[in-house]
């Protein structure tokens, strides 16, 4: 029986939280730290002509200043994603080129924050300007390549089975319409940001928030040619990432690089404007998706076109068509993904990469269909789920959405619905109830930790994986717990330090179900060692024993399931709209969301997880867009004031439901993670619910008022 | 931010003659809006001279039977004082509708007043603007100006001023007392701040050396059925795409007064008269405000994106004017 | 105890060997040792004779006062953050557009990110790290830990600080641009969330754990906040 799997248990690292002692990567202050500004590109594309340091330099307080003209020593990366990864393949300042407004030309260093902002300041550049292409619309779109090896399990997103072409005419109901999502940035609250302090020449410890805590420290070892030994990353504490903190940025490797040649410890904080431009976004997208069915609501094809764009420096498309083969079951498929290049930064990873926009355009046409068919959008989808992953043909495991969808419409009360739009009003406010599906990879991967019983009853667990707010700290203590049977209380648990064992990414909603399995297989070693068969008993014997502790460290990795089985976790999500149609303010008033995840360690933490998903998906929905001044391709969206995502007037109560049993398929936990899927579907469920409302289909988000006086 | 010295003056004389004697010297009270500008040299004072020590922070009642408000009243307590919750609801809730309640702590009246446009061009230097240096270009009249102005712009600037305040202070007839080295002058709010014209760098007519010491508000009985109405891409805590203020004084069947003011369309706080001329005499009904919403916005002149602030702020006008009808209240 | 070290106040002082025992404690155990530094490394500063452009000023800081050579243009925030190494005030956006930085002076919530130091000698600053009494949490820091009313704990000092001033201003009778009559504001008891989610809708959180920071402001008015977890439709025995 669980002790503690499964409740509600308050975060192990609150405490820290709520008294201002957590501590981030810019609170590393070290004795004789000293700070960098970055300098940034004005123009989007052309190349440096001059760059005129000299007044800077001379400022009080100026230690150095780096440009293309004298960077500090660089190596380049393998950049292979498995021994290193940058996020962007141009090295910074390695020449005079310039590819996006925000790119980093320079490095300010002086012994005060204010004096080394002053000074960047002061850095004349002149500009060879050439016209930049920053319109997604006119944009040259080529087939996307994969980025990854196909072991990796990534995709260009091209597919295709059964005839497309063919089913056409047999169709009861078509869709056929295009959707499109703006460019979105991460904006996690903590700005990205470092400090660099090198012991000697070939020894550096590196306070930077990470999600990638190993790959962190052997990227910077390649980058500065030393063994990865002699690389330290500390990142206990991150202050949201989303996907944009796996890797090191240009601004890191400089901070490190600019702290070498200084011979002092240095601090490089991206000031929120620059974060805008040079640490990622996701890529604005544009949809096509063509639907067919026959009378019975069954698919009959599907065809999917996705377009993203990406950086002159570097790839990343946003595979959008990979939920596609997974969501529903269609005979004939055809997918295709194009890419372009655009002289913006590089987008990379964001919450669901691919999954999201995808999901916007997938449920919204279902949702389209659904009004074709004049069937209730639940029932539609009830009709078409599969069993199996129509591109690896493999049956799914623990597959529990046909009750995410029922369980969801039951406690919305979805029932009461009209099924026309205009029909539901409150007062003068028209009303809406939209739904969508949602749905994301399970993926796992080696991770290992070491846990370590001591004579007082505590233990503690140690690993290089970390908790960006997701519950780590909390659902592996309680992991601990239940396997040794202990209080909570007693396991201590320390995250974010590259001389732990190897505990994974916290990306890709994998770091529970990567990690808790090895903290499992080590507390059962610890018992093993102590040939006990509970803490209590190990304690008395180790105290015998005169030993300080009983000690193992333990690795779980994925195996031989996944040639047998598919993983997704699954989710529905029901959603209240009410529009003032002659003011165009359109308000989110309730929320439900059904997820199947697995094993749900921490009810609170994974409830809070997929809210976090629900809320970022209605700022998608609602406001988020980046946009840049067409002439000079410089952001107009640069802030936090100009880049709204929501605040909490915007957000309504989210009530939160897990659906399914453990997916002991998958790991030995049963646990697939749930990072990411709260998000999608989210945007869909909103547009969704607007049509029902006003009888408006809007296919452009996010849906500011504008769109809803069309 | 380039580094000033800092003062503290301690009457509105010493601060006056302290920004006199150096023409690069500015005033600072509340900060919100300032000390954010000099992080990202828009401002590069070479001396801050900090007024918000001086005794400006009572809100009286005038002989007339309005009110006086200090120059460093808080946005917060302005909002909260019970007379103008009483008697001027809509600037209680115009002041509210702005910012967040930190800032509102924080920012004066006289410094809400000062507070300069957030356009994303003038508000980084990697752009030009003729707003921060004369004679260099309007890059957001050709750029990305969904937020931009739709009346009273100019080739040279497109800015909006980005204050609820003003707004609801515009319909009120309110009256900015300044001080400077030649001594006291009223200027009208509506007179307060400047279209852009050809001198895009001056948002007020406040004179250099010049402080503003208060704002009266006359009696105006028909305040109470003031609305103010603001309309955003966030349900809190963003600018306007457009803000509307009304106020009616309805006899009988017919309406003896109107007020109707604008905001986020234009370079200041725009006070739609002829539409309140219109709406004289006639029935307080949806045709009629209909209209008068049309008057307001017959000048118009959208630019590439942002048509429809034109539509949306129509419809704005319209609704207030309703709520008005039916004696004020949240909309 | 070396030079720099006497010039720490109390507050410092113990704040340190908080740190100091805490080095065992889950998760604070990798912040310690630098944070540990960041005071010794700040009073040096203060013991510097003046640099040219720099200034002397006095600031009340959790009830200590502390006495700093700095440059007129340097933020309150930055002033804690970078001189004091009080790093609990976050800075999200440094312009005022997201409330992590949020401290109260003279018991009002504040931005220190737009307020310069040198205007804030004479004010009583409080901070996140001056909230609770020892080792007592305040009630609204109890009440964010028990409704999970964050996640990664970047925007939460701010969210905390802007929650206690919020009931503060409640019991004033302050009212908020939702509050339907403005001549009757809320109480404590009758407080909506409508009403919490537009007083603190100056404090964004991007990990969106709004939910529970609405809940945790509940549950410290005194009214039944829902509760944080989900409904388990399921069994997860295993």
């Amino acid at each position: 029986m669980n002790q503690v799997i499964g409740k509600s248990v308050n975060r192990k690292d609150g405490r820290a939280k709520v008294t201002g002692q957590a501590t981030y990567g810019a609170e590393h202050q070290i004795p004789n730290l000293v700070h960098g500004y970055l300098v940034t590109a004005t123009i989007a594309k052309g190349s440096i002509r001059n760059i005129d340091t000299q007044q800077a330099a001379a400022m009080p307080g100026v230690l150095a200043v780096f440009t293309h003209k004298n960077p500090p020593k660089i190596f380049k990366p393998s950049n292979d994603w498995i021994n290193s990864k940058i996020y962007e393949a141009r090295l910074p300042l390695s020449d005079n080129k310039i590819y996006y407004a925000g790119q980093i030309v320079g490095l300010v260093v002086a012994d005060t924050l204010e004096r080394a902002r002053h000074a960047a300041h002061q850095i004349e550049i002149e500009y060879q300007t050439q016209p930049p292409q920053i319109n997604a619309k006119q944009a040259n779109y080529q087939p996307a390549t994969s980025m990854f090896g196909e072991d990796m399990e990534y995709k260009a997103g091209a597919f295709e089975q059964g005839d497309f072409a063919a089913t056409g005419a047999s169709a009861t109901a078509t869709v056929e319409a295009t959707y499109t999502t703006e460019m979105e940035i991460h904006s996690p609250m903590e700005p990205h940001a470092l400090v660099a302090h090198w012991q000697e020449r070939d020894s550096v410890t590196i306070y930077e928030p990470t999600q990638w805590v190993k790959g962190s420290q052997r990227t910077y070892a390649e980058l500065f040619g030393i063994p990865k030994e002699k690389v330290r990353i500390v990142s206990p504490y991150i202050g949201g990432g989303f996907g944009s903190k796996a890797f090191p940025w240009s601004h890191g490797i400089l901070c490190v690089a600019a702290a070498r040649e200084i011979k002092r410890p240095l601090k490089v904080v991206v000031s929120r404007r620059h974060m805008t431009a040079n640490t990622g976004h996701r890529s604005q997208t544009e949809q096509t998706i063509r639907l067919a069915a026959n009378d019975a609501g069954k698919l009959t094809a599907i065809e999917h076109l996705a377009k993203s764009c990406t950086s002159p420096i570097d790839v990343f498309p946003e595979s959008c068509t990979g939920i596609t083969p997974v969501m529903y079951a269609t005979p004939n498929t055809r997918l295709k993904q194009e890419i372009a290049v655009l002289n913006v930064g590089r987008p990379t990873f964001m919450r669901a990469p691919g999954e999201n926009p995808g999901m916007f355009a997938l449920e919204s046409a279902m949702d389209e269909l659904a009004w074709e068919l004049n069937m209730d959008p639940v029932e539609l989808r009830l009709r078409n789920e599969t069993k199996e992953h129509q591109r690896k043909k493999l049956p799914f495991s623990a597959k529990h959405f046909a009750a995410c969808l029922t369980t969801g419409a039951e406690k919305f009360g979805w029932s009461q619905r009209q099924m026309q739009p205009r029909a539901q009003q409150q007062g003068e406010l028209l009303v809406g109830w939209g739904m969508a599906s949602a749905t994301f990879p399970a993926f796992r991967r080696r991770a290992s930790a070491k846990v370590r019983l001591l004579t007082d009853g505590t233990v503690q667990v140690l690993t290089s994986g970390n908790d960006m707010g997701t519950g780590a700290y909390t659902v592996i203590a309680m992991t601990a717990a239940e396997t040794l049977g202990l209080p909570v209380e007693n396991i201590r648990v320390e995250l974010g330090d590259s001389i732990l064992p190897d505990g994974g990414i916290a990306g890709g909603s994998q770091m529970t179900a990567s990690l808790t399995p090895a903290v499992l297989t080590a507390c059962q070693k610890v018992l093993k060692t102590a040939q006990a068969n509970n803490a209590q008993e190990a304690v008395a014997k180790l105290r015998e024993s005169g030993r300080a502790a009983y000690e193992a460290t333990a690795s779980s990795a994925p195996g031989a399931e996944k040639k047998q089985f598919a993983f997704n976790s699954w989710g529905a999500h029901f959603c209240e709209v009410t529009v003032d149609e002659e003011i165009a303010r359109l308000r989110i008033t309730r929320w439900v969301s059904v997820m199947n995840i697995g094993r749900v360690l921490n009810s609170r933490t994974a409830a809070s997880q997929i809210r976090g998903g629900v809320i970022m998906g209605m700022g998608q929905a609602l406001m988020e867009e980046c946009h840049f001044d067409p002439n000079t391709g410089y952001p107009v969206v640069y802030d936090l004031a100009t880049y709204h995502f929501p605040a909490h007037a915007d957000i309504p109560r989210i009530e939160v439901s897990f659906v399914g049993e453990p997916d002991f398929d998958f790991n030995p936990m049963g646990v697939r993670g749930c990072g990411e899927i709260g998000i999608t579907g989210v945007a869909a469920a909103v547009a969704n619910a607007v049509y029902h409302a006003t009888g408006k289909r809007i296919r452009s988000l996010p849906i500011t008022p504008d769109k809803l006086l069309i | 931010m380039k580094n000033f010295t800092y003062v503290r003056a301690n009457s509105v004389q010493d601060a006056i003659s302290r920004a006199t004697s150096d023409r690069q010297a500015m005033f600072i009270a509340g900060g919100t809006n300032l000390v954010d500008r000099l992080k990202v040299f828009l401002d590069e004072p070479s001396q801050l001279v900090d007024v918000s020590r001086i005794k400006m922070k009572q809100i009286e009642r005038t002989k007339a039977g309005g009110l006086k408000i200090g120059a460093l009243v808080t946005n917060t307590a302005l909002a909260n004082h019970l007379e103008v919750r009483r008697n001027y609801p809509l600037l209680s809730r115009a002041i509210l509708a702005g910012a967040s309640q930190q800032i509102r702590n924080m920012a004066t009246v006289g410094g809400n007043l000062m507070q300069r446009t957030r356009c994303p061009y003038y508000y980084d230097t990697a752009f030009s603007c003729n707003k921060r240096q004369p004679n260099t270009g309007c890059p957001a009249a050709t750029g990305i100006n969904r937020t931009h102005a739709i009346l009273g712009a100019s080739e040279s600037c497109v800015a909006v001023n980005p204050s609820d305040m003003s707004v609801a202070m515009a319909v009120l007839d309110a009256v900015v007392e300044v001080r400077g080295m030649e001594g006291k002058r009223e200027i009208p709010l509506i007179d307060f701040h400047r279209l852009p014209g050809n001198t895009p760098d001056r948002d007020t007519n406040l004179e250099p050396g010049e402080l503003i010491t208060g704002v009266i508000l006359p009696p105006l009985p028909l305040a109470k059925s003031g609305v103010y109405l603001k309309l955003r891409d966030r349900a809190s805590y963003a600018f306007a795409l457009v803000s509307v203020a009304t106020a009616l004084e309805v006899v009988g069947e017919k309406i003896k007064t109107a007020r109707v003011a604008l905001g986020g369309v234009a370079h200041k706080p725009w006070r739609a008269m002829e539409a309140e001329e219109f709406l004289m005499g006639k029935a307080a009904n949806k045709s009629n405000f209909e209209r008068a919403a049309a008057i307001a916005l017959k000048n118009a002149k959208p630019l590439a994106h942002n048509g429809f602030k034109v539509e949306l702020s129509k419809r704005a006008i319209r609704r207030a004017l309703t709520i008005s009808a039916r004696g004020g209240g949240l909309v | 105890m070396t030079e720099p070290e006497k010039k720490l106040s109390a507050k410092q002082r113990s704040r340190r060997n908080f740190l100091g025992q805490s080095l065992s404690a889950a998760g604070a155990a990798i912040a310690a040792p630098s944070l540990l530094n960041a005071c010794q490394n700040k009073s040096v500063s203060a013991s510097n004779a003046l640099v040219e452009g720099e200034t002397t000023i006095e600031l009340k800081i959790n009830g200590h006062i502390n006495k700093l050579n700095i440059e007129p243009r340097v933020t309150l925030l930055d002033a804690l953050r970078e001189n004091l190494g009080l790093t609990g005030s976050k800075k999200g956006c440094d312009h005022g557009q997201c409330g992590a930085c949020t401290v109260l002076i003279d018991g009002q919530r504040v931005y220190s990110c737009l307020t310069l130091a040198v205007m804030q000698e004479d004010r009583e600053i409080t901070t996140i790290e001056g909230l609770a009494a020892g080792d007592n949490l305040h009630p609204v820091q109890t009440a964010f830990l028990e409704n999970d009313g964050f996640q990664c704990g970047y925007c939460t000092p701010g969210q905390i600080c802007a929650s206690v001033a919020l009931l503060e201003e409640v019991k004033n009778g302050s009212v908020s641009y939702v509050t339907p009559d403005l001549t009757n504001p809320p109480s404590l008891a009758s407080l909506s969330e409508t009403e919490i989610k537009e007083r603190l809708s100056g404090n964004l959180c991007r990990c969106s754990a709004y939910n529970g920071i609405v809940a945790a402001v509940q549950q410290a008015v005194g009214q039944t906040p829902p509760s944080p977890a989900a409904s388990m439709e399921n069994s997860h025995a295993g």
